[in-house]
């Protein structure tokens, strides 16, 4: 364990370049707070001149995951990647605090345990009108050390996984893919993937949705739990393995991201070449294989502009065709957003461990889509979609957040009925 | 350090602002080179009012002061080399005005390199001096270092752009020094004294710089040369021949192997060297310039010139010069930058010297920097752990400075002596200058308490 963070760390050369990207450190402006900092705070783990204390792991916590140091280090070495084993190793020396060991670990890793605990956590939501803004619920938010505001998204009564058939068929097949759903869809946002395979099967597409697939392990390898992702990723690669399909389609960068690189660079398990290249985004699917331009217009939304996840750019490389896909729309204005690719302060759970921080980026955020004029802002994952309808709503500000997939599915029935 | 000291700090900037936990002090104990001293505690000041007490509480206690802005210095000079306190001062990030008419832009000293070149950009005005380093730097770090770049040939470096200080002196009086005039001869210039002081002689707190406007044109070009000699002789010959290019960057075959494995961008891998230039100006002369550089290589034996036409051309020239200290810190673990410059008619012997030494003691050195200043990057690739090879980069870089200053040269062209290079100083300018030197600084600052261990070697402690 040591050696691993001695590996991802010796290759430092203090450049600084990182702290250029860095949205956690923009905020702190301290050089501990820095990825420059956290790579040398990991190093003197290694090295022995720095112990795991609490300020220690407060400051590996505070990484958010954006990968932006990553993408700017000119000498190869993955900040981001460090922290992710920094916390490993932290949860092997001192443990996992038991509200993540409870959540990551037991629930998310069993089955059909994590849908249950969500389905009842929608009843309770519903019961309890937790929703409200003013509703008297919300007193336990700040007990929990959350802001009285925080928006919590609704999970569903019934999934989405539930609700599908494992295979839609479409007329005049040209290809057969698996659609990877992810939590955020299955659980919170079914919209998107109903848009998913509406897209996919309208342009002669046939999808599976393998009944068997569970969370891609992205939040539990995040809090530092590896065994409990390398449970799922396991699980998740004996399922995707043993289909016939051309492709593997995923609607969540980080989805894409982990089962693409991290299940193989982050958790060092064997992931076939022939899988991974199989790997597409929903967006890098239609323009790449099935070359699709979409000109119908969108009901309401004149001016859309688009945020980049952090994953789905960094991490899966995806740029340019969902800005095809959405300035392909006919009657609809693309502008580009300023800073498209810096993170929005979301983070999956981050935004619940870390309010203030997650705030304070997406607040960046909010300035730059505000300079566009745009109404509706597109982006291609579902926790960006979470923090920035909360961003706004605590700003009282009206603007659309969608799914890349559910604008464009908007559009294509807009034209259908055309 | 005493706790009735911490306390004192906590009165002047906040308690919030003044870090003392094991993990702050390692943090800010190293900068972009590879040897680390730890501080005491940190305070991060917000104000003039506050730099100034600090400075009067530090000589009170006889406390070591090392002033700091992003930390990405090549020669340790914000390093606390004495240990005591850093004073961060990253905080006071304000650009306080752009004056259009004056062509001058005012800001604190924490301000990023990058966000005031763009700041100016905006209102169609440049600010020239763009170190490597631009998107993290500050201007106080670029002042205290005199920061040159890859446009240094032509439009000079972060001293020909300084006009007026504001600051502490080390005893913590308040001074404004120079004048926002187009001259100004009124007393010492203080400016030009402080401007490149390396964090010894003041703690900055507001900067004043001259602007330009943005020129209407540019074209870049590459030109391939079997030999690096031949590439070092070319840059004599483009400027003689009376261009002034706005840039003119050297690669070696080190150099151009590296960033073609890594990159992948068509670089040929049998090169001996590579030239990149740029022109700018007014478009006609723009075009007449590239022309005849164009005509200059090719008659120096360039074995290809393609000039760039398109913007996409235009990066690609650029990406490789961009990527070269990143490719070059691939190789090996440790990437050790050096600066050594000499005058640019004796580039092409200091290109053979340092081929020369690398053989000698078996190391791998790429070489490539600002060709036109005559300053080379001479970067050795190594691995800090190995002692064996340490001990023979270490000889090699001895050498590397006493070929420069044999050249009539100096040990560093931009990146300051800090602690690193000290012992080289003395060689360079002589004892009169030195002397000159050390008065000044005692004068200043009698207790020595202003980032002692820098410039001199007899100060640490
Ligand atoms: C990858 C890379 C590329 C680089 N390229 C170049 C280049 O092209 N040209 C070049 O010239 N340099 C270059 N550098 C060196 C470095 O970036 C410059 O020296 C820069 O000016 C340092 O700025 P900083 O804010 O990081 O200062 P620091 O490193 O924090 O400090 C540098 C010195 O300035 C002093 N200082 C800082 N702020 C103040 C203040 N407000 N008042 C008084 N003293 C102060 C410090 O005490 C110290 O002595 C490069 C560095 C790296 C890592
Ligand atoms: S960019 Fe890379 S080499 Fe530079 S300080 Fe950050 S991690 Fe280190
Ligand atoms: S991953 Fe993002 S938040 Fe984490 S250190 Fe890198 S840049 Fe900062």
């Amino acid at each position: 364990m040591l050696n691993e963070l001695d590996r991802l760390t010796f290759n430092c050369i203090k450049c600084g370049y990182c702290k250029a990207a860095c949205p956690v450190y923009k905020e702190i402006g301290e050089e501990a707070a820095s990825p420059r900092g956290r790579v040398r705070l990991i190093r003197g783990v290694y090295a022995g001149d720095v112990s795991l204390s609490q300020r220690y792991r407060k400051l590996i916590e505070l990484c958010i995951s954006c990968r932006a140091c990553t993408a700017e280090c000119p000498s190869g070495v993955s900040p981001n990647q460090a922290v992710l084993n920094a916390r490993h190793h932290l949860a092997i020396e001192c443990g996992i605090p038991l509200i993540k060991r409870l959540i990551f670990r037991r629930a998310m890793t069993a089955r059909r345990m994590f849908p249950a605990s969500a389905k009842l956590l929608g009843f309770l939501q519903r019961a309890i009108i937790l929703q409200s803004r003013y509703s008297p619920a919300r007193l336990i938010l700040p007990i929990l050390g959350l802001p009285f505001d925080k928006a919590i998204p609704y999970f569903q009564l019934k999934t989405f996984r539930d609700r599908m058939p494992e295979v839609i068929p479409t007329t005049n097949r040209k290809y057969r893919v698996a659609y990877f759903v992810g939590c955020g869809a299955n659980l919170i946002y079914p919209e998107i993937g109903e848009a998913v395979v509406n897209l996919l099967t309208y342009f002669g597409v046939e999808v599976v949705i393998p009944r068997k697939q569970m969370c891609c392990g992205t939040p539990v390898f995040t809090s530092g739990d590896f065994e409990g992702a390398t449970h799922l990723a396991r699980q998740n690669l004996k399922v995707l393995s043993n289909l016939d399909v051309d492709a593997i389609i995923t609607a969540c960068g980080s989805c894409g991201t982990t089962i693409k690189h991290e299940w193989h660079d982050l958790l060092g398990i064997e992931v076939p070449s022939e899988l991974t290249s199989k790997v597409y985004d929903i967006t890098e699917f239609l323009t790449d294989c099935l070359a699709v331009s979409l000109s119908a217009h969108i009901p309401k939304a004149k001016t859309i502009t688009y945020h980049d996840p952090c994953h789905l750019v960094r991490g899966m490389g995806v740029q340019n065709q969902p800005r095809k896909l959405l300035s392909s729309l006919a009657d609809t204005r693309y502008v580009e957003l300023a800073s498209a690719d810096t993170c929005c302060g979301g983070g999956g759970a981050y935004s619940i461990y870390h309010p203030d921080m997650s705030r304070k980026i997406g607040a960046r955020k909010v300035d730059n889509v505000l300079k566009t004029e745009a109404d509706l802002v597109a982006t291609g994952c579902p926790v960006c979609i979470l923090q920035l309808r909360e961003m706004f709503s605590i700003a009282r500000i009206l603007r659309q957040v969608e799914h890349t997939a559910v604008v464009l599915n908007r559009a294509l029935k807009e034209k259908s009925q055309n | 350090m005493r706790k009735s000291i911490l306390h004192k700090l906590q009165e002047i900037s906040g308690s919030k602002y003044v870090l003392t936990a094991p993990e702050d002090l390692v943090c800010y104990g190293y900068d972009a080179q590879h040897v680390e001293y730890c501080p005491e505690a940190i305070v991060r000041a917000g104000s003039a009012e506050e730099v100034c007490a600090i400075l009067r509480l530090a000589n009170e206690e006889g406390l070591h002061v090392t002033p700091r802005g992003a930390g990405t210095g090549l020669s340790g000079g914000s390093v606390p080399a004495a240990g005591g306190l850093v004073l961060d001062l990253g905080r006071m990030n304000r650009i306080i005005e752009i004056d259009q008419s004056n062509l001058l832009a005012t800001v604190e000293p924490g301000v990023i390199t990058a966000d005031l070149a763009s700041a100016v950009e905006a209102v169609g005005l440049m600010y020239p001096p763009d170190p490597g380093s631009i998107k993290v730097s500050t201007l106080g770090g670029n002042v205290a270092e005199n920061a040159g770049g890859l446009r240094a040939i032509k439009y000079g470096v972060t001293a020909d752009y300084i006009k007026a200080i504001e600051g502490a002196t080390p005893t913590g009086e308040f001074f404004k020094a120079g004048a926002v005039t187009m001259k100004s001869v009124a007393g010492y210039d203080l400016v030009h004294l402080l401007c490149g002081s390396e964090g010894t002689l003041a703690v900055f707190t507001k900067l004043t710089f001259k602007l330009l406007p943005l020129p209407k044109a540019r074209r870049s070009m590459v030109g391939l040369f079997p030999q690096l000699t031949q590439a070092a002789e070319t840059v004599s010959a483009i400027i003689s021949a009376g261009i002034m290019p706005a840039t003119l960057e050297i690669m070696d075959n080190v150099t151009i192997r590296t960033v073609e494995e890594f990159k992948k961008i068509g670089l040929p891998i049998d090169a001996g060297a590579m030239l990149l230039l740029e022109v700018d100006g007014a478009s006609a002369q723009v075009v007449e310039e590239a022309d005849k550089a164009a005509r200059i290589m090719t008659s120096h034996n360039a074995s290809e010139v393609q000039i760039a036409s398109t913007h996409e051309e235009r990066d690609k020239v650029w990406e490789a010069r961009r990527s070269a200290l990143a490719a070059l810190a691939r190789v090996r673990p440790t990437a050790i930058l050096e600066d050594a410059t000499v005058p640019r008619n004796q580039l092409a012997d200091m290109v053979s010297e340092i081929n020369r030494i690398a053989n000698k003691y078996s190391l791998t050195i790429g070489t490539f920097g600002h060709a036109g200043d005559g300053n080379l990057h001479p970067t050795i690739l190594t691995d800090q752990r190995d002692k064996e090879e340490m001990a023979r980069v270490e000889k090699a870089i001895d050498e590397i400075f006493n070929a420069a200053l044999q050249l009539g040269g100096t040990v560093s062209g931009e990146h300051g002596i800090g602690f690193a290079k000290s012992r080289y100083l003395a060689c360079e300018v002589g004892p009169g200058a030195l002397g000159m030197m050390r008065t000044i600084k005692s004068a200043l600052d009698p207790k020595g308490i202003l980032n002692p261990g820098k410039i001199f070697t007899d100060q640490t402690t």
